[in-house]
């Protein structure tokens, strides 16, 4: 990785030397994931992997650096929790296996849960309660104003029916945060619910994505009844509650990203080194070797520039540009192994690696927010152009 | 710090983007080039004087201030907002940074950096050979050191006093680099303009037939001399691209939110906005490239001839992107001679191919990365 030096004087370098320090003494080596393999498995022993990985973390006090300290974090500030999550990705940590319940639920029952709500919290910070997100729905993909299932009113309750989908790790989940209508109307009509997947009439189905994996799942509700202890915040207000952490999580989250799509370009780049490949393909590799470092260089810059309630240029680009570079340097991956001098240089395991990561990259520029949606938020949000 | 500003850096550049708008908000190229293609007077007296931009990286013992590149380049980047063009970027950055290497003492380099020198400068040669130095003959005559040759390019002043030459000297059956200094007057010189496509920023070549030459600086001492003023080059146009590019997509986001069209301003209709969005993303990134250059010039001198080469590439790619952007989005008004919109392209294009292209240094980048990947790479925290 390039060096940089941080912003915000001696106080963040020591805290980015302890956790250098600490990753050093406690991430074991059989937990590290190599270059070209994805640090979010779903299934599997990958999944072990991240569980093991977070009762570390948990051990150890690093769980959730961003959560205040009276419910187990750090109450670290969110360049910290940016340094935090960068130098775990540029040590090959897995991801931690309940990364919805740290970066999500979380945050969001501190700030707007009931009294009892938060009890839940333990659980989440150890792994023990897994949690899944129930947002998007077969036809409210970018447009969560279109959300239809529906939440009615029964005894104690509600009742909940619809059908949810691209709810990731919801196949292993224990608890579900749900977005639901409980009144007409778009983004002011929605109920945020915490709801039990183990519950009857909840049917979870995962998806094979194009790259083999399943992370992602369907989720049928039928009837499902949730009690009102479960309703977070005000019913009508489940907008405002699901997109608390938004801000935070896509400022942050883009951090733990960098370490990998770096890692691919310089692996881009010693392919070259295998065997003659045309100077075109050569110019390309250098270029998305540089977009892949600038990127993670201008999320630093960006870190610099925060002020109060401004969210620089500079991290609000991260998630459109990484989407892009990352899809593009798989792209060209598979472009450089099928050159002719290097068909029997790269192994068969190698290939699988790459065509996998070429598959599963075509995804990157259309969750969390399509690369279009993305422009539009550009667009409006930080070049403040006028909306039709 | 790599990229954050500190309040005294923040406060030069306020006062910089002050000067450099004094003359419209794009200081259009050649209306500040008179007609003689001079500075206007008072204004270069402004900026060589009062923000001492030509003396900034000049040691202060040499009469200057002594800053970092980092300074420079920031400065750079509102004159490239501006469109500044003349021998600005090359009088304060490359030549000052190549005679403070070789000639710290020299009378020249006071001049400089008082803003008074008019220096022709010789890095590199178009096509891109790059960092190969034009090769030369150095020889001996009755009469002292003299030099022949052709050189293909040369960037500054023009007319120029001075030639300020790096170069490989052929001598004996050998090459190696020397650095030297030319009387633009002298007998056995002759410049010739090229037609240039940036009249702001002209190039011309040079012959020299056994011209009498000022050796300052030969072999290792001049090779690396040279070397560290051409990054230095790649990284002040970086700079200046960066602030062109900037300034050319916030022109942009204001002539589409005015523009109206089928009842509605076009900057509302997703085809402007998303390649308004694209270009945001480059300009950041434009940004980030040569403050990391510039940093790494003191910070990391190993890394500096990746980072620059590495700025070089993106932002000046960036900026012609945004130059076609700009004049295509402008409509056909865009395409006249009374609108700003032509200035951009011409900069970008001269911007494009000085200090070698954008395919030359990611080449480059692919050379230092194959011989020292660790060397790159490794992390200094």
């Amino acid at each position: 990785m390039l060096p940089v030096e941080l912003p915000g004087g001696s106080q963040l370098t020591a805290f980015r030397t302890e956790i250098r320090d600490w990753l050093a003494l406690n991430l074991p080596a059989d937990l590290k994931v190599p270059p070209l393999r994805d640090p979010t498995g779903a299934s599997g022993a990958e999944f072990t992997k991240r569980l093991r990985w977070q009762s570390i973390l948990h051990t150890g006090g690093w769980a959730a650096v961003h959560w205040p300290t009276e419910y187990g974090g750090r109450g670290a500030g969110l360049v910290e929790h940016a340094v935090f999550l960068a130098e775990c990705a540029e040590a090959h940590a897995p991801e931690p296996a309940n990364v919805i319940g740290l970066s999500m639920v979380g945050p969001t029952l501190i700030e707007h849960g009931t009294k009892a709500q938060p009890a839940c919290l333990p659980l989440i910070l150890s792994g023990e309660q897994m949690w899944c997100q129930l947002y998007s729905e077969p036809d409210a993909g970018s447009d969560l104003g279109m959300i239809r299932t529906a939440a009615t009113r029964v005894n104690g309750g509600w009742s909940v029916s619809g059908q949810k989908i691209w709810c990731s790790w919801a196949a292993v989940a224990d608890r579900g945060m749900l977005l639901a209508r409980s009144a007409p109307g778009r983004l002011d009509g929605l109920t945020c619910f915490l709801i039990d997947m183990h519950a009857p009439g909840v049917d979870v189905r995962p998806m094979r994505q194009i790259s083999g994996d399943e992370h992602f799942c369907e989720v049928f509700l039928d009837e499902v009844y949730v009690p009102d202890s479960q309703v977070v915040g005000e019913p009508g207000a489940g907008w405002t509650v699901a997109t608390t952490t938004l801000t935070h999580e896509r400022t942050t989250a883009i951090f733990a990203r960098h370490g990998a799509t770096i890692d691919a370009a310089d692996q881009l780049a010693a392919l070259l080194e295998r065997g003659p490949v045309p100077e075109p393909l050569r110019d390309r590799a250098a270029r998305l070797w540089s977009d892949a470092q600038l990127l993670r260089l201008t999320a630093y810059r960006g870190l610099s520039e925060i002020r109060s309630d401004n969210l620089p240029a500079a991290l609000f680009i991260q998630r459109l540009a990484w989407g892009r570079t990352n899809k593009a340097v798989f792209d060209l991956a598979i472009d450089v192994i099928s050159e002719p001098p290097l068909l029997d240089q790269v192994s068969p395991d190698e290939r699988a690696d790459w065509n996998k990561l070429f598959l599963a990259s075509q995804g990157w520029t259309i969750g969390g927010g399509t690369s279009e949606i993305q422009r539009n938020m550009l667009a409006s949000r930080v070049l403040r152009m006028a909306r039709s | 710090m790599t990229f954050a500003m500190s309040a005294e850096q923040r406060d030069y550049r306020a006062a910089l983007r002050d000067v450099m708008r004094t003359q419209g908000p794009v200081l259009a190229a050649w209306t500040l080039l008179g007609e003689s293609g001079e500075y206007d007077q008072n204004w270069w007296k402004r900026l060589s004087q009062e923000l001492c931009l030509t003396g900034l990286i000049v040691p202060e013992g040499s009469g200057g201030q002594g800053r970092p590149l980092c300074d420079l380049a920031l400065a750079l980047e509102e004159a490239g907002r501006a469109l500044v063009g003349g021998h600005l970027l090359i009088s304060s950055g490359p030549a000052a940074a190549l005679l403070g290497a070789v000639a710290p003492r020299s009378p020249l380099l006071r001049e400089l950096a008082a803003g008074r020198a008019r220096i022709g400068l010789a890095l590199d040669k178009p096509g891109m050979s790059g960092a190969e130095l034009p090769a030369l003959t150095v020889s001996e005559t009755a009469s002292g050191t003299v030099l022949t040759g052709h050189v293909q390019t040369m960037v500054g002043a023009l007319p120029p006093e001075k030639l300020l030459i790096a170069a490989q000297q052929r001598r004996g059956g050998a090459t190696d680099a020397v650095v030297g200094l030319v009387d633009a007057h002298a007998a056995g010189v002759l410049l010739t303009a090229r037609p240039a496509i940036d009249p702001a920023r002209p190039t011309f070549s040079a012959e020299f037939r056994e011209a009498e030459f000022l050796v300052l600086a030969q072999g290792t001492a001049a090779d690396a001399a040279a070397g560290r003023a051409f990054d230095v080059g790649a990284t002040c146009v970086a700079a200046e691209s960066a602030g062109a590019t900037a300034q050319a997509l916030a022109e942009l986001v204001e002539f589409t939110s005015r523009r109206v069209q089928f009842g509605v301003p076009i900057g509302t209709l997703q085809a402007i906005r998303h390649r308004c969005a694209d270009l945001l993303v480059e300009a950041e990134h434009a940004v980030t490239a040569y403050r990391y250059a510039a940093w790494a010039a003191d910070a990391e001198p190993r890394l500096f001839p990746l980072a620059s080469s590495m700025a070089k590439a993106y932002a000046t790619d960036a900026f012609e992107h945004a130059a076609r952007e700009h004049l295509q989005l402008h409509g056909g008004i865009g395409f006249t001679m009374d609108h700003d919109s032509h200035l951009f392209l011409r900069r970008a294009k001269s911007c494009a191919s000085l200090f070698g292209s954008a395919t030359w240094h990611r080449a480059r980048m692919l050379t230092i990365l194959e011989t020292s990947p660790s060397g790159a790479c490794a992390d200094a925290g």
